[in-house]
Parts: C-alpha cells; sequence; structure tokens
C-alpha cells in the first residue's frame, strides 16, 4: 500500500514536460583559473623581454612591476623559464650554476644570491595588488640572481656579459 | 567502415545513445532529489558531462549507466550540501515541486508522501526513489549507490518503515 502511494507521489512529481528540458549546452570551462594565469605568465615574460631589449645602451636602473625594489649597485639576472613562452630563450638544466660559474669571473662582484620561484613568488606577493595576486602562481616566477656589486664598481660590463650566457632571460643594473 | 574507423579505436561507451534513451529520465531522477528542474537540469548535464570525458577509463563499458546514475546521484547530494551549508542560518529552502505553486499540481495524498520523503535519511530517500520512481532492482540500486544489495534491501525495508510511520502519524 505504501509502495503504490509512493510510486504514485514520485510519478506525478516529476511529471516534467520533456519539450521544457533544456537541450545540452557546452560544458563550462574546467580549471578556469590555470587558462587565465597563462596569459599572465606571457605577459610578465614579454614584459621582462621588453624590458631587456628596450633597455637604453647604457643599461639604467629599472624596476618590474610586483617585485622588490633594488637595492643601489645590484645586479638583477633573471633566467629563463622552463618551459619558456619566449622562443629566443631556451632553458638548460645547467643554466644555473653556468651563470654562477660566470659571475664567479667577474672582479666586480662582491657577491651574489639566488632567488628561486618561491622566494621571488613572496616577494611578489609583498607588492601585488588586485587580480594579479590571484592569477599569478608560483610556477609563472622567474627564478633570478641578485648580484651586489663592490663599491664604486662599473657594473655595466657585467651586465653586457651576463646576457650573452645562455639561459639568462635579462641582466639589468638595480 | 572507412580506413579511419578501422585504424581508430572505437569509443567503448556510446554516450550520446545513452543520453537519448535516459536524459529525461535522469532529469525526473535528479528533480525528486533536488526539487527544482533547473537545478536538475545541471546536475544531469555535468554527469553526462564527466561520462563523456571518461569514457575511455571505464573498466565496464557495460556499467556506463550505472556510472552516470551514481554520478546524478552525487551531483544532486552536492546541491543538497551546498543548499544546506547556505541556509543553516537562513531560512529553510522551499524547493519549487514542494512549493505552494506546485501544491495545487498534487493531490493532499500525494503531498503528504513527497513531504515525508523529503523528511527521511538522505539514504533511504534515494534507495526508495531508485526503487519506486525509476524501478531499478537491487542490484541496480546498489551500483548507483555505491553500497552492497544487503544495505540497499535494508534501506528500503527502514525507509518504507519510517514513512509509513510518518504517514500514518499524519493520518
Amino acid at each position: 500500500m505504501i509502495e503504490q502511494r509512493l510510486r504514485d507521489a514520485l510519478g506525478a512529481a516529476a511529471d516534467i514536460d520533456p519539450a521544457t528540458v533544456r537541450p545540452l549546452r557546452a560544458a563550462p570551462r574546467r580549471h578556469r583559473m590555470r587558462y587565465v594565469a597563462i596569459p599572465a605568465a606571457l605577459v610578465a615574460a614579454v614584459a621582462i623581454f621588453a624590458a631587456a631589449r628596450l633597455l637604453p645602451a647604457q643599461e639604467q636602473p629599472m624596476t618590474f612591476v610586483g617585485m622588490s625594489a633594488p637595492e643601489p649597485g645590484e645586479i638583477r639576472v633573471f633566467l629563463c623559464r622552463k618551459p619558456d613562452t619566449l622562443p629566443a630563450c631556451r632553458h638548460t638544466a645547467g643554466d644555473r650554476a653556468r651563470i654562477a660559474a660566470k659571475l664567479d669571473t667577474f672582479p666586480q662582484v662582491a657577491g651574489y644570491r639566488f632567488i628561486d620561484q618561491a622566494e621571488a613568488y613572496r616577494m611578489f606577493l609583498r607588492y601585488a595588488k588586485g587580480e594579479l595576486r590571484d592569477v599569478v602562481r608560483v610556477s609563472d616566477m622567474p627564478e633570478s640572481f641578485r648580484v651586489r656589486l663592490k663599491l664604486g664598481a662599473d657594473g655595466t660590463p657585467v651586465v653586457r656579459a651576463l646576457r650573452e650566457v645562455p639561459g639568462v632571460l635579462l641582466a639589468a643594473l638595480g | 567502415m572507412t580506413e579511419i574507423d578501422v585504424l581508430l579505436p572505437a569509443d567503448p561507451v556510446d554516450v550520446a545513445k545513452l543520453f537519448a534513451e535516459h536524459h529525461l529520465g535522469l532529469v525526473r531522477l535528479a528533480l525528486l532529489m533536488v526539487g527544482d528542474q533547473a537545478t536538475a537540469e545541471d546536475v544531469v548535464q555535468e554527469a553526462f558531462a564527466r561520462t563523456h570525458v571518461g569514457r575511455r577509463r571505464l573498466r565496464d563499458p557495460d556499467r556506463a549507466l550505472a556510472y552516470i546514475r551514481s554520478a546524478v546521484l552525487n551531483g544532486c547530494r552536492s546541491v543538497l550540501r551546498r543548499r544546506s551549508v547556505v541556509f543553516r542560518r537562513a531560512e529553510p529552502y522551499e524547493p519549487p515541486i514542494w512549493s505552494a505553486e506546485s501544491a495545487v499540481m498534487l493531490s493532499e495524498d500525494r503531498r503528504e508522501v513527497l513531504a515525508g520523503l523529503r523528511d527521511l535519511p538522505r539514504r533511504q530517500r534515494e534507495a526508495l526513489v531508485l526503487r519506486y520512481y525509476l524501478d531499478l532492482s537491487v542490484g541496480e540500486i546498489a551500483d548507483a549507490m555505491r553500497i552492497s544489495g544487503s544495505s540497499v534491501r535494508s534501506t528500503i525495508s527502514r525507509g518504507l518503515a519510517a514513512l509509513g510511520r510518518r504517514l500514518g502519524a499524519e493520518s
């Protein structure tokens, strides 16, 4: 008896007109944030690349949006990313060691520190605002060296030489 | 059969055929669970979309329909969970098929039965709807709910008893 009442009620409640059922729609894109992050990374890489190419020949000091303020007498060396969005910039496994070895050859260099993606992201979070914080991820950040110059040393030849080292995306005076 | 048909492995699951045969029934099933047609359609669409994406990974293509039913039930549970969180401190949510507007379409007796069903625990409600609306066998219900056959039988039995008590108390 109860079963029959249940069948009857369920049948009546579920009685919808098939004509009112919407046809299948295109499924919403999954991983929407991932699609947003890729252009953000691309924009960041293009910005760094453009900055490198557009820098005046005398390598004037520069800053990047979302990065901490540079110290005077400092060189920043950004490494190509893996994989990189810029075909001209090829990342290889030995980039970091090769660049460190090159830095050791300059008498103008007092010391240097490697900044990995996680640390770069922490710095980025300190300065970034709004939507940029949501779309940029750790994997979007470039690795870099911060190079400290000796007091009074001219960093221009160092920057020029570093730009020729494979795996360097950008070298600039801080 | 073209050369390409021979070279390409056939889809193990014909999702389009399943959709044509079972879409409306599953929307009705979801409607009974979540209470409104728009949400039911969304839940079923998501279930079909997931099945389509994962059709090559199904271990047993013959059980694709059971997989979709299970996905629909899971989708309904997610909807109800979200509603319970949203409305925990607000007024209770009244889905359209239980609402006053829809009530005029149903007799008093049917409304009592549906209200009693709605108040049952989630597992009993699902088992009763699968059994007495879709007329699924115990094995099919077990597949859809991912529980054993004996659990299905005992859940249906407890659900019917609880519903009978509620209806008896109301009448």
